[in-house]
């Protein structure tokens, strides 16, 4: 027989057992690999020996072949041990046997009587070697046999206990059968081609998949770059060992090159090769070793990006856009708990409508604690809890075509799932995957949850407790991030008042008031879910912000929230409650507002002149309405008499002065609510600041407060005052000093109320004061005490005419009036800012 | 998945612990399960128009609420909807729907709708049942795809009927005789399967006690090994297989040296037995004689579908816990009941019976089904129910008292006897009818009659007259009884007659009226010895 193929095969394969047995120095020591190592050792053996011979190396051929054959017969009873070891197969007694039997195997074959070494033959072909065999080498082949038909008992047991899918199963099945089946071919008459030496290293290739599947080994250990370099240069030295002669040959004879140029070529050439394999084998290895290597690397991104976020939405996205890359899951579908349910909250595919919710007793969440926190569908269904799924549950994980689920497991509980649907060619989970998926679980659930706490404390910083709508705070923060939005067309503001809820809360008590914050909250929150937000702005005030929405989609959504809130009272226990009504102030940025601020200033003023013009009412802020809003708005806002916030402390006081003068004079009362009003509106026309128009507004209610000490004789004299009686009159200038100065913190109502009746010409009293010594204060108040005084009805005349009395003002500027406050207060009239207060009934 | 494929991947361990893992459950993971469907089940019927109509504007939130205050239920309630198979007024879309008989012929048939969870539930729990049945030790699956089953069970509409379509989803046997109705009559397709048994041999065995029981007692004839009994057919129609030939032969051999006829058992190596059926117990014995295996007792019926397995690792069945919601009324409640039908019985859940109790079953059938907190009428006996948490273990124990059962072909109640006596004309002034078995435990019905003394004096009242005239007139009118004796050949009807007026004179002597059906065995001997 040539030995030409056989040499060259057995390198081959050498080299291949030394490369697995070199990698598989560094994985760990299972029993499993143990016994693995000790077959490659065989098969090494029995592969050098076979090399050794052939060339006939010292000692000599016959020393070799005893080598090579007592390893070849070592294959059968280690094959067991390691198929024994695979399948956790105890089956001592069996070992036991076939050890025996082997040992006294191999000692009859070293005496060489079953088959004596060959004889070397030198022919024209090359060496041939020539076996004397006879019918004892039947004796071990049957012995062999016996092996055999037992390795196939043990794993065919072991299939029907664990099934064919049981992992590595069918790799080591595959290897057993290869290097049966290439040791039967190999004592065919007249074969010249090593089909055991081959089906040697395709069965260690086997064993080894066999183990990976199983996971006894991790291949990046193995397989590494330096052993690509080394396959690659293995290639290269066989080829080029049978190409380099014949393609010198062609190149200098058939091709005519000199043989410089044709070395150089060759040499390129195998260079290329060489680069070529390297290259193509890394690829080989990269996509069937590395995968780990993917994986692990995933996993590292996938930490990192999800250590930069806090937000939940942003890690489902990492997370399932990380499982994609490495799974091909047609979908992914994350739900988190809340409350007693996992809601869904992620699906990978935009096209893939989902929207449901498991109730937290769902079987999955017990099998997931008691097992493993990644698991098949099929896995689940093997188990005794899958029994106690509910019809409505398997449709679901029917429909959704899942089939593997990880638990997000977090200190004892299941705070979530991800669902994953079928691969895309509907193969099976691999164990592989499941780890990976297991890593990112246990990844996730620590991310999950440290987001989930922060989402809560920052929904619980932006959210109105009792409403659980966002609060001002977070107004504040949208409108101006909303307002500052590039490429945002309109942003409309809506402000929600609720009509005279200060009386709906007595007549019905706070807890009936709070009821309906609350039901007008859950209102705004429907009628904002896709369109807007919704605060609680103050106490009754609701804003809703509405991007790109003008002024008529803006009106409408209020008419909505409108006729809402008119149907809270409309049925029920409810029906027979004050009708529930609310005013609606709305601004539209930019057509109406250049800044936030000011933005928010008009929504204010337009739901103030909603509130102004009789309630229940929509007003939408029109530009040219900015100053009259201003100053109808301001002075009604400091002007509220019992409000303590516009007075202070003072307020109490300054009532039960109205009250006593009231009781008096009806129309001293009247009279000096009037001359307030006007007064100050005057002062918040000329610019002046909130304190002194409050101050203003004091002052008037008071200025007329020592006519407590006048008779009423002369206080309602229908007839003309004597000189006497005048004194008296002008008497309660100081009378309103004297009682204003020994009240507490009010003597800064002095000046005011002191000068009141001074004139700009110096004419007036107590004191004769000139221009613009006479406090400001003093002279609106004088400007609106004329005013008032000549359009009230008296007992001895009627009121006189807006007309008459703005005449008699314009006139007297300069003279008795501030003129430019006479004038001011003329424009006012005008422009219809002031008119009449009600007058006395 | 089918349950051949898993068969054939998946491992042992795993397929055990798929199907027959809940045998190992403890009481309390059991109710889990049982609460957590029956919650379910709950919601759906009280939504549904049937729910609706019996909560009468009731609804229960809780299963407890629910068994503490909806009353349990019968037939009766639920024959408007479902004769007349209204199916949008159920809690599930019926794929199927299954027929028996109700009241012998004093009511037409029963139907019960299967939704196809239902159906998945049964097949599982049928696939769970093939491994039960065969598994010598735990863990160990038998079941193989090709097994062939010889089916003595009765065709659909009838819930036994169902079983070969639905295990034809799951895996491949092979049916002795094949599902396929064409083959004619229940004892056309009795003789087909044996006959093709004996041509391939049997794997499984499944029929109802009495049928299985007949097959057995007509085994010799239909071999040609003795004497059909009632002329069945011989050995040379059939074609043996070489294999069973020779089987037979050495059958043959032994038999004649033991002195004995040829048994099923010395030709057939069968895996598993199924016995249905409420008399199953009385067969029991012979059968394992005869087979050479134990039958396996199963629970199931036509309301509730298949409810419980026994195994041959374990005496007495436990209950499938995902098919039916169960609850069990104790033996002093349903007597009680019994003679004060206003009464309302108390039951209990599977963590609360005793063991050597007997309970009526009450059943809520889950996945949509329709009946809930039926009564099925069947009273099982607890063999085992451990303080450790095992999961309790239940014989079949009897009908109620109310109907007398035979060999589950038909139930006889008080109203069917009183129609058959006043139909026969047979001047039957008085009577007692009471199931009892022959000194062979075959069941018979046995009944003790007064003649009047008109019918006495001109009518011809031997006893063989009153038998054959009553048989007549209970054939006629009950069609399932008329088939215990095309079928089975068996004549269950004995006759004893009384003193005219012992009946209602040992009534007034002890102060109790006695009940018409199954009255007890110390009243009966009391009242024979009363009337001499």
């Amino acid at each position: 027989m040539n030995n030409v193929p056989f040499l060259y095969v057995n390198l081959i394969a050498l080299c291949g057992y030394a490369i697995i047995f070199i990698s598989f120095i560094a994985a760990r020591k299972t029993a499993e690999i143990k016994a693995f190592i000790a077959l490659l050792s065989s098969f090494t053996l029995w592969t050098l020996g076979s090399i050794l011979m052939r060339l006939q190396v010292y000692p000599g051929l016959g020393f070799w072949y005893y080598v090579s054959i007592m390893a070849l017969f070592c294959i059968a009873v280690l094959t067991y041990f390691f198929v024994c070891s695979f399948t956790k197969t105890k089956a001592a007694f069996t070992k036991i046997i076939w050890s025996v039997g082997t040992v006294v195997i191999l000692v009859f074959t070293a005496l060489g009587i079953f088959l004596k070494p060959p004889e070397s033959v030198v022919t024209a072909a090359g060496t041939v070697f020539k076996y004397n065999m006879d019918w004892k080498i039947a004796i071990p082949y049957a012995f062999f046999a016996c092996i055999v038909v037992s390795i196939a008992s043990v794993i065919r047991r072991k299939k029907k206990e664990t099934g064919t899918r049981s992992p590595g199963m069918t790799a080591l099945t595959a290897g057993c059968i290869i290097i049966a089946f290439g040791n039967l071919l190999q004592i065919i008459p007249g074969n010249i081609f090593p089909y055991d030496t081959l089906s040697g290293i395709i069965t260690a290739c086997f064993l080894v998949w066999a183990l990976y599947k199983k996971r006894m080994f991790r291949l990046t250990l193995l397989v590494s770059k330096g052993v690509v370099v080394c396959i690659s240069v293995l290639i290269c030295l066989i080829v080029a060992m049978n190409v380099v002669l014949p393609l010198d040959d062609i190149l200098i004879r058939e091709a005519g090159l000199t043989y410089k140029v044709a070395t150089t070529v060759i040499i390129l050439c195998i260079v290329a090769l060489v680069a070529l394999c390297y290259f193509f084998l890394g690829k080989l290895v990269d996509a069937l070793f590395t995968r780990e290597e993917q994986q692990n690397r995933l996993i590292d991104s996938f930490s990192q990006q999800v250590s930069q976020t806090l937000k939940s939405q942003n890690i489902m996205t990492i997370l399932s856009d990380t499982i994609k890359q490495e799974i091909s899951a047609r979908n992914v579908y994350i739900c988190m708990h809340e409350g007693n349910e996992y809601k869904f909250k992620y699906v990978s595919s935009p096209l893939a409508s989902a929207s449901f919710s498991l109730r937290d007793d769902i079987p999955c969440v017990e099998y997931a604690l008691k097992n493993e926190i990644c698991f098949t569908t099929r896995d689940f269904e093997s188990s005794s809890m899958y029994l106690s799924m509910w019809d409505s549950e398997k449709l679901l994980f029917k429909q959704l075509e899942i089939s593997c689920i990880l638990a997000l497991k977090d200190n004892g509980s299941i705070v979530g799932f991800v669902l994953l649907s079928n691969k895309e060619k509907s193969s099976a989970y691999t164990v592989s995957e499941m780890g990976f998926l297991a890593t990112l679980g246990s990844i996730s659930a620590i991310a999950m949850k440290n987001a989930g706490l922060y989402e809560q404390v920052e929904r619980e910083a932006r959210t109105d407790a009792m409403t659980g709508l966002y609060n001002y705070r977070y107004f504040t923060k949208v409108i101006e991030k909303e307002f500052n939005k590039e490429g945002r067309d309109n942003l409309a503001l809506l402000f929600v008042d609720i009509d005279d809820f200060k009386l709906y809360n007595q007549l019905y008590g706070a807890n009936e008031g709070d009821e309906i914050l609350k039901q007008v909250s859950q209102i705004l929150k429907q009628v904002t879910v896709e369109t807007g937000y919704a605060f609680r702005y103050s106490g009754k005030v609701f804003a809703v912000i509405l991007p790109e929405h003008d002024a008529r989609m803006a009106r409408k959504v209020a008419e909505h929230i409108q006729k809402e809130i008119h149907d809270i009272n409309g049925y029920g226990l409810r029906a027979s409650h004050k009708k529930l009504t609310a005013s609606c102030g709305i601004c539209v940025a930019p057509h109406a507002a250049a800044t936030c601020g000011e933005l928010i200033d008009n929504t204010d003023l337009a739901v103030f002149r909603a509130k102004s013009d009789g309630k229940d009412n929509i007003v939408v802020f029109k530009t040219n309405d900015s100053m009259t809003y201003n100053l109808r708005k301001k002075v009604e806002k400091l002007s509220e008499i019992r409000d303590d916030t516009v007075l202070g402390e003072s307020s109490q006081t300054i009532y039960a002065l109205i009250a006593a003068i009231d009781a008096k004079d009806h129309y001293t009362a009247q009279h000096s609510k009037n001359v307030a009003k006007y007064a100050a509106t005057l002062a918040a026309a000329n610019g002046m600041s909130d304190d002194q128009i409050r101050m203003v507004y004091a002052a008037g209610l008071l200025h007329d407060i020592g006519k407590i000490s006048i008779p009423e004789a002369i206080l309602g004299k229908e007839g003309k005052l004597t000189d006497e009686e005048y004194e008296t009159i002008k008497g309660h200038v100081n009378g309103s000093i004297e009682m204003i100065r020994h009240l507490p913190s009010m003597d800064y109502l002095v000046p005011a109320t002191i000068s009141h009746h001074e004139r700009w010409d110096g004419g007036g009293y107590p004191r004769g004061m000139a221009g613009e010594d006479i406090p400001v204060s003093a002279r609106c108040l004088a400007i609106a005490d004329s005013f008032d005084a000549m359009t009230t009805d008296r007992p001895y005349r009627k009121g006189l005419s807006v007309e008459y009395a703005s005449r008699e003002i314009a006139e007297g500027a300069g003279k008795q009036f501030d003129p430019k406050l006479a004038k001011l207060f003329v424009s006012l009239i005008d422009e219809k800012e002031i008119m009449l207060q009600k007058n006395i009934s | 998945m089918r349950f051949q494929q898993k068969l054939k991947e998946s491992s042992s361990e795993k397929i055990w612990q798929e199907y027959c893992g809940f045998i190992d459950l403890d009481t309390d993971a059991y109710m889990d399960i049982q609460n957590r469907l029956m919650s379910e089940q709950l919601r759906v019927w009280s939504e549904s128009g049937l729910g609706k109509s019996l909560l009468k504007g009731k609804s229960y939130k809780t299963i407890d609420d629910f068994r503490d205050n909806f009353p349990l239920t019968t037939y009766d309630d639920y024959a408007d909807i479902l004769l007349a198979k209204k199916k949008e007024m159920l809690p599930g879309e019926p794929v199927i729907w299954i027929q028996t008989t109700w009241e012998g012929g004093i009511k037409p048939i029963k139907v019960a709708p299967y939704t196809r969870s239902m159906l998945d539930t049964y097949r599982h729990n049928l696939s769970a049942l093939t491994i039960l049945i065969s598994a010598k030790q735990k863990g160990q699956i038998n079941v193989k795809k090709g097994d062939r089953v010889l089916y003595g069970g009765a065709p659909l509409p009838y819930m036994t009927g169902l079983i070969p379509s639905l295990l034809d989803e799951d895996i491949d046997f092979q049916w002795l005789p094949s599902n396929d109705a064409s083959i004619g009559s229940f004892s056309k397709r009795i003789k087909q399967g044996f006959k093709m048994a004996l041509s391939g041999g049997v794997d499984y065995f499944f029929a109802n006690a009495a049928v299985a029981n007949y097959i057995t007692e007509s085994f010799s004839a239909m071999t040609g090994g003795g004497s059909a009994k009632s002329g069945e057919s011989s050995s040379s129609k059939f074609s043996i297989s070489p294999k069973i030939a020779l089987k037979f032969l050495k059958a043959k051999y032994n038999a004649g040296k033991e002195g004995r006829q040829i048994y099923p058992k010395d030709i057939f190596d069968i895996k598993g037995f199924v016995c249905t059926g409420a008399d199953a117990s009385h067969y029991r014995k012979r059968l394992t004689e005869a087979w050479g295996i134990e039958p396996i007792e199963i629970a199931a019926g036509t309301e509730a579908t298949c409810i419980g397995s026994e195994s041959l690792l374990k005496r007495g069945m436990t209950l499938f816990p995902d098919a039916c919601f169960y609850e069990f009324i104790p033996e002093q409640e349903y007597m009680r009941n019994l003679n004060d039908p206003s009464y309302k019985p108390q039951t209990v859940l599977m963590n609360e019976v005793v063991e050597g109790g007997n309970y009526e079953i009450v059943l809520s059938v889950l996945h949509g089904g329709a009946f809930m907190r039926y009564r099925i009428g069947d009273v099982y006996h607890c063999v085992s129910a451990s303080p450790t948490g095992e999961l309790p273990r239940f014989t079949f124990y009897d009908r109620v008292p109310s109907i007398i059962d035979i060999a589950s072909f038909t139930r006889i109640t008080e109203a069917a006897v009183a129609e058959t006596v006043r139909l026969s004309k047979l001047g039957i002034d008085d009577w007692i009818v009471r199931k009892e078995f022959d000194k062979n435990d075959n069941p018979y019905m046995h009944m003790y009659i007064e003649i009047s003394e008109e019918a006495q004096e001109s009518d011809v009242i031997s006893k063989r007259v009153l038998t054959d005239h009553l048989s007549t007139y209970f054939k006629a009118f009950d069609s399932d009884y008329d088939d215990l004796k095309k079928l089975l050949n068996m004549e269950p009807l004995k006759i004893t007659v009384l003193k005219h007026g012992t009946i209602k004179a040992y009534g007034r002597e002890t102060g109790r009226k006695l009940p018409r059906i199954n009255a007890g065995a110390s009243d009966l001997s009391a009242i024979l010895r009363y009337q001499k």
